[in-house]
């Protein structure tokens, strides 16, 4: 073998030329979290879960925070709870981005629409088993549990904790001086019609708020499509089809609500702050969950208000989507997933459920739990938010609506709205392109 | 200077590599590989990575690489139902941002280029848009346009030009406008610099020389200033014409690409594909046809850059 001089520079050269090749292929291939690398042995340091949360009204980031607390204090030296602070507006791109990089938190707030798409494809955990063997089956409201069981699998992705209801604030001041009766108890399509028209002055004031712009539409339309019994999205399995055909009622009540009878006003696309133009007393009504009480209860309207059922028609329906807590499919690599789902029971029991849904001015889905005082009195209308509660429905859970609603529902009622197509060009439309979108998931 | 050497035995084939790394002309680009590196793994290797997933149907979840030709260019073109109005939308967008940032900032120069009082204040204000954060100024502009609270609906009520609230962000006749104002607002500053320095390097003798030739206001504009700012002039439209193709955070902010398609943009439906129905391919896709639309200007501003160069 010969001896051969390497000179200093030649080293240095060969070096970094190596480096460049290690942080090459380091970019090429993510190296996976070893199988539980993350699991505490005797003694080692506690287990650290990340839970990223949602919630963001005072109360409810307070109560969250205690609960969190809470935990710390009792089960700290064990596992540690890491409390996450996210935003409605950001968190598809944040799971979205996170899932892919296999960097989710390990407990995800989030909703039962959600939850679903993302654990059909892989981000969260199949919870079916722990669930069931937790107690939670028997002390969770049934219509909550059922929006959390994947229609395609019957898995369950998520555990629901809390739900709000759709209902509608009204101006009570206004009712009463046209002689209409508040109602607390219910009403129709055909009480509601004569009564908005009633409390209509354009361009001073308009019977019904609304907001029509293209990530809006769908929230405030869909419970009146599926009061006509349109499914909109339906199925199980496999086998599943866009319903759209007996929503036609309510796709033309929207458009002469607007074009005819002037009920809606054309600034509903503009994206204003509708709420706030409520309390100024430029709608009569609102329609809204039930979370919006403190924001109507901060603009310090100068009329009595009330909140009160949405009005129904051949079926009685709101939009009502429970909340819920999914533990990440990458909590597996790190060894996280029995201590995440420690801490999802401890947020999950009465007294944190309840503390965190009251600050956000929604419901506990814990049977036991929705009969607290808190949640059953006059005070705030809770008891008519109450009463909806069992007339909740909540959007398909299939991983093809995020695309049918996105790119096709949402948008195309607006051209229909805004006079671009007729409702048969609407409808045919919604079925012919919304099939294909279907099919395309179902392959 | 003697070399340090290190008594290492080394196959022959790895002295001849040594021998080959050592040579002078090969030496001088490894300087280069600071530079070089980041730009391969952020720039180029990204780029590459997007082009090949263009041609897979891979999602966040299958991660699926396997090739499938043309398929997504096929779907997108023959069955999309927004694509060509995104497409047309696009270059009714790019042209009328361009068109007009152009004409505005030609004028807002000239004038910031007069010894007007003030007029270091002024450059200063003419600024304010381009460092103003693309979100923050887009949430600024929502309310502005908002139609009950909003400061335009109040103003043109005030002076008589309208009689009723407009939702000029939801109205399918004004969407499109609005979000372009914004572009506009956000882009004037850029074209305001660039040929304020272009006007600047105009020698004050040939203004000077046309006026003594009888040149008046407007043909010392036509015959002096237009033409010297030709080349700057080029520039400044070539990377407005790319920044308003590409253009994403307003638009988004403030439409969401609503009402119906009427402000949907390549951009933002590449953006949709991508991360709220999770098809990284098909949004690849659209990526790819953005890259090959925009090859024209990008040649070209490269072209005048080295031209300026040399």
């Amino acid at each position: 073998m010969n001896e051969t001089r390497l000179s200093r520079r030649n080293f240095l050269q060969m070096a970094g030329l190596s480096a460049a090749g290690v942080a090459l292929a380091a970019c090429a291939a993510p190296v996976a979290p070893q199988e539980g690398a993350g699991d505490m042995e005797g003694g080692a340091e506690p287990q650290t879960v990340q839970f990223y949360t949602l919630v963001w009204q005072p109360g409810a980031v307070e109560a969250a925070q205690a609960a969190i607390d809470g935990w710390n204090a009792e089960h700290g030296s064990r596992i540690t709870a890491e409390y996450i602070q996210g935003g409605w507006g950001q968190a598809r791109d944040y799971l979205t981005t996170s899932i892919a990089g296999g960097v989710t938190p390990d407990i995800v707030h989030g909703i039962t629409a959600w939850a679903n798409e993302y654990g059909t494809q892989g981000g969260y955990l199949d919870l079916t088993e722990l669930i069931n063997n937790s107690g939670l089956v028997e002390t969770t409201h049934p219509k909550a549990l059922d929006a959390a069981v994947s229609p395609l699998d019957g898995k369950i992705f998520s555990v629901p904790w809390c739900w709000e209801v759709g209902t509608m604030y009204v101006n009570a001041d206004r009712f009463h001086e046209a002689g209409f009766e508040l109602p607390l108890d219910g009403w129709t399509w055909d009480d509601f019609i004569p009564a908005a028209k009633e409390l209509t002055s354009p361009p001073e004031y308009y019977g019904l708020a609304a907001n029509l712009t293209a990530t809006q539409t769908t929230e405030d339309i869909i419970a009146w499509m599926w009061q006509t019994g349109a499914e909109v999205m339906g199925g199980s399995g496999q086998n599943w089809e866009i319903d759209v055909q007996p929503a036609r009622e309510a796709l033309q009540l929207w458009h002469d609500m607007l074009w005819v009878d002037e009920i809606l006003s054309q600034e509903s696309f503009g994206g204003s702050n509708t709420l706030e133009a409520f309390g100024l007393g430029i709608y009569t009504m609102r329609q809204t969950g039930c979370w919006a009480r403190r924001i109507v209860m901060e603009a310090e309207p100068e009329f009595e208000w009330h909140m009160v059922p949405l009005p129904h028609y051949k079926r009685h329906a709101n939009s009502s989507e429970p909340q819920t807590w999914s533990v990440a499919t990458d909590s597996t690599g790190r060894g996280t997933v029995d201590a995440a789902w420690e801490v999802v029971l401890w947020l999950s029991n009465d007294e944190n459920s309840s503390a965190i849904a009251y600050g956000d001015w929604l419901f506990p889905t814990s049977v036991k739990a929705m009969e607290d005082p808190r949640f059953t009195t006059t005070e705030h209308s809770w008891d008519v938010a109450l009463r909806e509660v069992e007339h909740g429905v909540g959007y398909p859970k299939h991983p093809a609506w995020a695309e049918f609603d996105d790119r096709l529902l949402g948008p195309n009622i607006q051209k229909y709205l805004q006079n671009e197509m007729t409702l048969d060009e609407l409808i045919d439309l919604l079925e012919v392109e919304g099939t294909k979108i279907l099919q395309e998931y179902q392959v | 200077m003697s070399t340090k050497s290190l008594s290492v035995p080394l196959p022959e084939g790895l002295e001849r590599l040594s021998r080959r790394l050592s040579n002078r002309h090969i030496t001088p680009y490894y300087y280069l590989l600071p530079t070089v590196i980041p730009l391969l793994l952020l720039t180029v290797y990204p780029l590459l990575r997007g082009i090949y997933l263009a041609f897979t149907q891979y999602n966040l979840y299958n991660k699926d690489t396997t090739l499938v030709g043309t398929l997504n260019f096929i779907e997108l073109t023959t069955n999309d139902t927004l694509f060509w109005g995104a497409l047309a939308n696009n270059i009714i967008w790019t042209v009328g941002i361009v068109v007009i940032t152009y004409v505005l900032g030609l004028f807002t120069s000239i004038a910031l280029n007069e010894n007007i009082p003030l007029r270091g204040l002024f450059r200063g204000l003419a600024l304010i848009p381009w460092v103003c954060p693309a979100v923050v100024a887009a949430l600024t502009w929502r309310w502005i346009f908002d139609p009950h609270f909003g400061m335009l609906n109040y103003a043109l009520m005030e002076i008589g030009l309208i009689d009723r609230q407009i939702g000029w962000l939801g109205d399918k006749n004004t969407a499109l406008a609005a979000t372009m104002v914004v572009a506009i607002w956000k882009l004037l500053p850029f074209s305001v610099v660039m040929l304020l320095a272009g006007l600047q390097t105009v020698p004050e003798e040939l203004y000077e020389a046309g006026a003594i030739d009888g040149a008046g206001v407007l043909g010392r504009f036509r015959y002096i200033t237009v033409p010297l700012l030709n080349r700057v002039g080029k520039i400044a439209i070539l990377l407005t014409t790319i920044w308003a193709f590409n253009h994403f955070d307003s638009v988004y902010v403030l439409t969401g690409g609503g009402p119906g398609d009427t402000t949907m943009l390549l951009s933002i439906m590449s953006y949709l594909n991508a991360f709220r129905f999770f098809k990284i391919g098909y949004a690849s896709a659209v990526g790819v046809i953005m890259l090959i639309l925009l090859l024209l200007p990008i040649t070209l501003y490269t072209r005048q850059v080295l031209e300026d160069v040399e």
